[in-house]
């Protein structure tokens, strides 16, 4: 199983009018993006110190890349995680009423697996991505 | 380039009392600093509390940059360097309690 069958669900669930199918969509966008996210990082040899929080150590990972596309992902994360806090949390927000934040989140989403998919079919181009990662 | 007085700075109190907690007060300044010189398209800058969800272990501080959508360039390359320069300046440890974070606002000025 992988995670980006959390963004199909994504989709399904956001063609949905109510707010709280748009902000399970909000919630499935983020969980599909960044489950890929971290079994990539495991794929190419990163492990997670045990005690660390698995979404703020992928997160990390990311933003401090070198690579652009891995940059470029990290702050996807960094967007859709705020974004996935107040879809779940806040039930106060009204941002939720409108389709806007669940589109724009499947979206980044989409975008930013298009990235991870383009470095992990090109041995050359996943190298370097793999070295520009701190530990 | 923007210059400090003409974009709007609101901190809430919230996260003025964990940045002063956390003794970050100098790389928030320095984040926002960097936000106002790279940024083009600046509207305002507003420093929030973010609490401590399952997603991350610490409460923190988020800057949302609102910048002007028009000013976006196709590759975000000020994002890029702005990007660049967190990595090169910021510690992932302070990184974990501020993040800034670009907003682009559509015909949109409060």
């Amino acid at each position: 199983m992988s995670g980006r069958g959390f963004l199909d669900v994504a989709r399904d669930v956001a063609t949905k009018a109510t707010e709280f199918h748009q902000r399970a969509a909000v919630i499935h966008a983020y969980y599909g993006l960044v489950l890929e996210c971290r079994d990539a990082l495991f794929r190419w040899g990163f492990a997670m110190p045990p005690r660390d929080n698995v979404h703020a150590w992928v997160r990390l990972r990311l933003v401090f890349a070198a690579d652009k596309d891995l940059k470029v992902m990290g702050r996807a994360l960094d967007t859709l995680v705020r974004l996935r806090n107040e879809a779940s949390y806040d039930l106060l927000s009204s941002k939720f009423a409108s389709s806007a934040p669940a589109q724009r989140a499947i979206q980044d989403s989409t975008t930013a697996l298009m990235l991870l998919d383009q470095i992990e079919n090109d041995p050359t181009r996943r190298a370097a991505a793999i070295a520009s990662i701190q530990p | 380039m923007n210059t400090i007085t003409t974009v709007p700075l609101a901190i809430e109190p919230q996260a003025a009392q964990l940045v002063k907690e956390l003794g970050m007060q100098a790389e928030l300044d320095q984040m926002l600093e960097r936000a106002r010189q790279i940024i083009p398209g600046l509207r305002r800058l507003h420093v929030l509390f973010a609490p401590p969800y399952d997603t991350g272990p610490d409460p923190s501080v988020v800057i949302e940059a609102y910048r002007d959508a028009a000013a976006q360039e196709p590759d975000d390359l000020h994002w890029d360097l702005y990007s660049k320069w967190q990595s090169a300046t910021i510690s992932p440890d302070v990184y974990r309690h501020l993040t800034l974070l670009i907003v682009d606002e559509i015909n949109h000025v409060r």
